[in-house]
C-alpha cells in the first residue's frame, strides 16, 4: 500500500535530520538558556520530562452508559486523562468519559477520588473532568498538573514522550517521534461507534508506542508540555495519532463555559449544510486559479445552503469576506472550523463561482447537529430509542425529523414480540404523533402508569409504514 | 473441475419402453432410458464486463418444436438480457449437434425461462400433468450429471414428507433427496409432477424461514454451486400444479412474458394480535406499506396503511406464518392479466367496515437486468439506462435523468476514483445526462477529443451528491 511506503520514506530523511539535533539538545532540561523549541531525548531530558508529568497522568475507571438489548446499562472501563489546572480539572476522550455516569480518578499518589464529567465533545473526541475536590480537601490529596503546550510549531521527527495506562497499567511512558503533523483520513468519516468524529482537526500521527488504555492520555514534548491528547493508533503498527493540543485548547474554554452544575458543557457550532471537497486536480476543469475556493460536492437537504440555492459543483470562495481555500484536504479541517465558528442565526454573505460566474449567497447558519440523537430506554416495551436529528434524517433519507429511532430491543420483551425492528421509526402512539423524543417519553410514562397492556404503534421501516401492537407484560 | 465417474451412478443400459401414461412404473434404468428425448442441456454465453463463460442447465422439452424449460435460476434476474448470447440447445449422447435457440422470455411468476429453437425441430416433449400426491408418496426425479460425466442422467427415488404452503406451494420429500434443480419430478406412474427447486431465497421459503440470496447462476457446470450439488441434494420440488397455467400458454417471440403490477410496497402480514386488534380475528390479511405514485392502486385511492382483507371477495390465501401472507397475495396477482379488474377488500382500522376498492391491473415497470448499458472500459465501470426501481429506490420523481453505475472493476480507475455500484450518475464533465446512448456520446465524444482528461461526474449516492473524478490510465 502507498500509505505505507510513504511513511517509511518520510521517516528515514526525518531520523536523519533528527540525529544532527540530538547532539544539539544535550544542554539538558535545567538549562537557563533560550529554550531549545525542539530538545532531543537524551536520556536526561525523558526523565526529567517524565518526572514533571507524570504527577498529572491520571488513570479514570468510567461507568459508561450504554443502550444495548433494549435496556440502559453501564458498561465498566478504563483511560487515561491529564490534569491541566491547579482547580482539578482533567482531560481526556470523550471516548473515554464522554458517556460516563460514573468516574473515579487514580492519582499519582495511587489516592482513588470520585470525579464528575463537565462536559465533552465527540466531534474531537474530548471530554473534561472534574475532580472531587470536595473529597481532595477532606482527605488532604496533593495532586499537580501539566501545562498546555501548543501544537502548531510541531516538527516531523519532533521527538515526543506518551504517557498514560495502557491496558490499566499504572502511568507508563513511552518515546517516539512525531511521524505527521497534519494527519487527516480523508475521504473516510470516522466515527466513535456512531458518532461523528475528527472534521474539525486534523490528527498528530506519532511513532510512539500507545494501546487501549492510553486514550486520554497527554502527548508531550521534551519541554514537558502536552501537546496533544493521544487518540487512537494501529496496535503493533507504529500508527498511532493524537489530538492536537491547539484544537483541545478552544474545547476545553467552551465546555467550561457552558457547563452548569444541573448540565454537561457543550461546543455549539454553526452548520450551512455544505459538504466541502479539495480542487486538488480539478483546477484546470472548474477553470479557476489555484488554490482559489473549494468544491461545493454536496449540499443537505433543507439545510441553510440548500435554502440560500447553493448547489453542487459551486465554488465556494469565501464567507463573510474571509477565503475558504482548500486544494487539500489537510486543508479541509480549517474550513469547516470556520463555518463552525459562525453566530448562530446571524445571516452570511457566501460568495461562490457557477459556471465561472460570481455568486452572492446570504444564509443564515444552523446549529450543528450529530446524526446521533439523545437515547434513552423504553424498559417495559422492550427497545431503545434516540431522538430522530436533522442529520439522522438525511442521512437516512427520510421525509422529516419527527420520531424516534428503535436502537435495540430486549428479547421475548413486546417490542420483539410484535416484529419491531432496530432501525424502525415510531411515528405515532395509540394515535398520537410522536414530534421527538420528549414526546415519546411524555405518552411512554403515561401509558406505563395506567398499566396498558396493549399499546398501537404506527412505525415507518424503509418506505412503508406498518402497524405494531404491543402487548405489554407490567 | 471435479469428475464424475461413470461407475458413480449405477446407468444400466435398458430397452425403450413406450411412453404410455397409464403404466405403472418403470425400473429406474428404463426411467431414464423414457427420459432421455425429452431431456437436453440448454447452454448460452455469458457474454459481459467479466469476459466470457458458458452456463448449462438441464433443459426440459415441453413442446414438439423443441420449446424448452429451465429455472429462471439459469438465467438469474439480475444478468442483463444483453449480455446472455448464443443460447443453444444440446442432445445428450450427441454433442456434436448444437441447436441455436432464442431466449423467448423469463417469467420469474412461475420460476421458468423458456428457451426455443430458431429453426423448427422434431423433439419428444415431456407432458406435465397436476399429480396426485400426498405425504408418503413415492416420487423419482430424474436429473442429468455435468459434461464431466459425459451428461447421463441420473435419478434418486424419495418419499413425500410434507406439502408446504407459502407463496410456492412446495413439496419436501425424505430419504436421499432429488437431484439437481430443474430436474423433472415424477410420480409412481412414471407421470412428471414436478420441477426440483432451486435454493434460492425468492422462492425457498419454508414457514418464513428464507434461505440466504444464491447469486451464483445455475449451472450444471459449476461444482461449487448448491443448485448443481449431486452429493448435497436438495429436498424440495414445486408440483405442476404450480406452473401448469404457464405451461398450456407459454410465452412466444412475439408475446414475450408481461405481467400485471398494482403498485404497492413493502406489504406487510398481520400478526395474530394485529388481526384480533382490527377484528379480523381468524383472518388473514395484509397492510400496505407505500403506494407508488400514479400506478393502479394510487389511482384507485389506496393509501398507506391501509388493509387489504380480500380480493374479489375472496379471503386472502394462507400461509405457514403471516410473513408469506404478502408474498402469496402479491405472487397471486402477478398471475393475473395486465388490464384485469380486481376488487380488493380494504379496511381503515378496527372500527370501519371493509369497502370494496376496484383496481385495474398495470404492467409492471421493466427491470434493470433490460436496461441498455455502456461499458467505459479504460475507466472500469459500466452505465445503464435508470429502471423504475432505481428512481423509486431513491425517491426521485419517477421522470428523474440520469444513468445507474452498475459495475466496477476491481482495481480500476473507477474504484480508485471511489464511483460505487449503484451511484446515480446525472452529470459528466457537467453536461446533464439523460439517458445511457447520451451518456455514452458524451463519453466516447470527450475520449476522442481528450483521451488522457479525467471525466468528472456528479453522481448520487444515499440522497448526498457526490463529485467524482476518474483520471484514466497513462498508458
Amino acid at each position: 500500500m502507498n500509505f505505507f511506503r510513504t511513511s517509511v520514506a518520510l521517516s528515514l530523511v526525518v531520523l536523519a535530520g533528527c540525529a544532527t539535533d540530538r547532539g544539539a539538545g544535550l544542554r539538558g532540561f535545567a538549562a537557563t538558556q533560550p529554550a531549545d523549541p525542539f530538545p532531543s531525548a537524551t536520556p536526561q531530558r525523558v526523565t526529567d520530562v517524565t518526572n514533571r508529568v507524570f504527577p498529572a497522568v491520571v488513570r479514570l475507571d468510567v461507568a459508561e452508559e450504554v443502550y444495548e438489548n433494549g435496556k440502559r446499562s453501564l458498561q465498566r472501563g478504563i483511560g487515561s486523562g491529564v490534569i491541566f489546572d491547579d482547580q482539578g480539572r482533567v482531560l481526556t476522550n470523550f471516548h473515554v468519559a464522554g458517556r460516563a455516569v460514573e468516574i473515579y480518578i487514580t492519582l499519582f499518589n495511587k489516592e482513588r477520588v470520585a470525579a464528575k464529567l463537565v462536559g465533552d465533545d465527540h466531534w474531537t473526541d474530548l471530554a473534561v473532568v472534574q475532580l472531587d475536590m470536595a473529597e481532595i480537601a477532606k482527605k488532604k490529596i496533593t495532586f499537580s498538573h501539566a501545562d498546555l503546550g501548543e501544537s502548531a510549531s510541531l516538527k516531523v521527527g519532533q521527538d515526543v514522550i506518551a504517557i498514560g495506562t495502557p491496558f490499566g497499567l499504572s502511568r507508563t511512558m513511552t518515546l517516539g517521534i512525531v511521524s505527521n503533523n497534519e494527519r487527516t483520513f480523508y475521504p473516510r468519516n470516522e466515527t466513535i461507534d456512531e458518532y461523528e468524529t475528527g472534521q474539525f482537526g486534523n490528527w498528530i500521527q506519532m511513532d510512539t508506542p500507545i494501546a487501549p488504555g492510553n486514550s486520554g492520555g497527554p502527548l508531550v514534548d521534551l519541554n514537558g508540555k502536552i501537546v496533544g491528547i493521544n487518540t487512537r493508533g494501529f496496535s503493533g503498527q507504529a500508527l498511532n495519532f493524537a489530538i492536537p493540543i491547539d484544537l483541545a485548547r478552544g474545547v476545553i474554554a467552551e465546555i467550561i463555559r457552558s457547563a452548569t452544575p444541573d448540565t454537561k458543557g457543550r461546543v455549539t457550532r454553526a452548520d450551512l449544510g455544505i459538504v466541502l471537497k479539495p480542487l486538488q486536480d480539478l483546477e484546470s476543469y472548474y477553470d479557476i486559479d489555484i488554490n482559489k475556493g473549494v468544491l461545493v460536492n454536496g449540499v443537505d437537504r433543507g439545510s441553510p445552503a440548500a435554502v440560500a440555492g447553493m448547489k453542487a459543483q459551486d465554488i465556494l470562495i469565501s464567507i463573510d469576506g474571509q477565503p475558504t481555500n482548500v486544494r487539500f484536504p489537510e486543508e479541509l479541517a480549517g474550513v469547516r472550523q470556520r463555518i463552525a465558528g459562525l453566530a448562530l442565526d446571524k445571516p452570511v454573505k457566501v460568495m461562490a463561482l457557477r459556471g465561472g460566474k460570481p455568486l452572492e449567497l446570504s444564509m443564515t447558519p444552523v446549529k450543528l447537529e450529530s446524526a446521533v440523537g439523545e437515547e434513552r430506554e423504553a424498559k417495559a416495551w422492550g427497545f431503545s430509542v434516540r431522538d430522530v436529528t436533522r442529520a439522522y434524517a438525511n442521512e437516512q433519507q427520510l421525509d422529516d425529523d419527527k420520531g424516534v429511532v428503535v436502537t435495540s430491543l430486549t428479547k421475548g420483551y413486546a417490542a420483539d414480540k410484535a416484529d419491531i425492528n432496530p432501525g424502525d421509526v415510531i411515528r405515532s402512539i395509540e394515535g398520537k404523533p410522536i414530534e421527538d423524543l420528549e414526546a415519546f417519553e411524555k405518552i411512554f410514562k403515561s401509558l406505563t402508569a395506567e398499566k396498558k397492556a396493549k399499546v398501537v404503534l404506527q412505525v415507518q421501516r424503509d418506505r412503508g409504514v406498518r402497524t405494531a401492537l404491543l402487548k405489554v407484560t407490567y | 473441475m471435479k469428475r464424475f465417474a461413470p461407475t458413480a451412478v449405477a446407468l444400466v443400459a435398458a430397452c425403450s419402453i413406450a411412453h404410455a401414461q397409464t403404466r405403472p412404473a418403470s425400473g429406474p434404468a428404463a426411467l431414464l432410458e423414457k427420459m432421455k428425448p425429452s431431456l437436453v442441456v440448454a447452454q448460452f454465453t455469458y457474454d459481459g464486463e467479466l469476459g466470457r463463460r458458458e452456463l448449462t442447465a438441464l433443459g426440459i422439452v415441453i413442446r414438439e418444436d423443441g420449446l424448452t424449460i429451465v429455472p429462471s435460476e439459469f438465467t438469474p434476474r439480475q444478468m442483463p438480457d444483453e449480455q446472455m448470447k448464443d443460447f443453444k440447445l444440446i442432445i445428450p449422447g450427441d454433442e456434436e449437434t448444437e441447436i441455436e435457440c432464442d431466449l423467448i422470455g423469463r417469467d420469474d411468476r412461475y420460476n421458468l425461462s423458456f428457451i426455443l429453437p430458431k429453426k423448427k425441430q422434431t423433439m419428444t416433449p415431456l407432458k406435465f400433468v397436476a399429480g396426485n400426491i400426498g405425504v408418503g408418496s413415492a416420487v423419482r426425479s430424474v436429473g442429468m450429471l455435468p459434461k464431466s460425466a459425459g451428461y447421463q442422467l441420473y435419478t434418486y427415488g424419495a418419499n413425500v414428507a410434507a406439502m408446504l404452503r407459502g407463496p410456492v406451494p412446495q413439496v419436501l420429500v425424505d430419504g436421499g433427496g432429488l437431484t439437481i434443480a430443474g430436474s423433472v419430478v415424477l410420480d409412481d406412474t412414471d407421470q412428471p409432477i414436478g420441477i426440483v427447486n432451486a435454493q434460492n431465497d425468492r422462492i425457498m421459503v419454508i414457514g418464513g424461514r428464507q434461505i440466504p440470496l444464491n447469486d451464483r447462476p445455475l449451472s450444471l457446470d459449476d461444482p461449487q454451486n448448491p443448485n448443481a450439488s449431486i452429493e448435497n441434494p436438495t429436498r424440495v420440488f414445486i408440483p405442476a400444479t404450480d406452473f401448469m397455467a404457464v405451461l398450456n400458454a407459454p410465452p412466444s417471440k412475439e408475446e414475450p412474458p408481461r405481467f400485471p403490477f398494482i403498485g404497492v410496497v413493502q406489504l406487510t402480514g398481520l400478526t395474530k394480535d394485529l388481526t384480533e386488534y382490527y377484528n379480523l380475528k381468524g383472518k388473514v390479511a395484509v397492510q400496505v406499506g407505500d403506494v407508488i405514485p400514479k400506478f393502479s392502486a394510487d389511482r384507485a385511492g389506496l393509501k398507506k396503511s391501509d388493509i387489504i382483507v380480500s380480493v374479489d371477495g375472496q379471503p386472502l390465501e394462507r400461509g405457514d406464518v403471516p410473513e408469506e401472507a404478502p408474498l402469496i397475495f402479491t405472487r397471486h396477482l402477478a398471475r393475473m392479466a395486465i388490464g384485469q379488474k380486481v376488487t380488493l377488500g380494504i379496511i381503515t382500522g378496527p372500527e370501519t367496515p371493509p369497502k370494496p376498492v376496484e383496481v385495474t391491473l398495470d404492467e409492471r415497470p421493466a427491470p434493470p437486468s433490460r436496461a441498455k448499458r455502456f461499458y467505459a472500459e479504460d475507466l472500469g465501470f459500466t452505465a445503464r439506462d435508470t429502471a423504475f426501481e432505481d428512481t423509486f429506490g431513491r425517491k426521485l420523481a419517477a421522470d428523474a435523468k440520469g444513468v445507474v453505475v452498475a459495475f466496477i472493476r476491481p482495481q480500476s480507475a473507477a474504484q480508485t476514483a471511489t464511483l460505487d455500484n449503484g451511484d446515480f450518475v446525472r452529470q459528466i464533465n457537467q453536461t446533464p445526462v439523460t439517458n445511457v446512448d447520451q451518456f455514452k456520446e458524451q463519453y466516447e465524444a470527450f475520449r476522442k477529443d481528450k483521451p488522457k482528461e479525467a471525466v468528472v461526474l456528479e453522481v448520487l449516492r444515499g440522497g448526498n451528491t457526490q463529485i467524482i473524478r476518474i483520471e484514466p490510465p497513462r498508458e
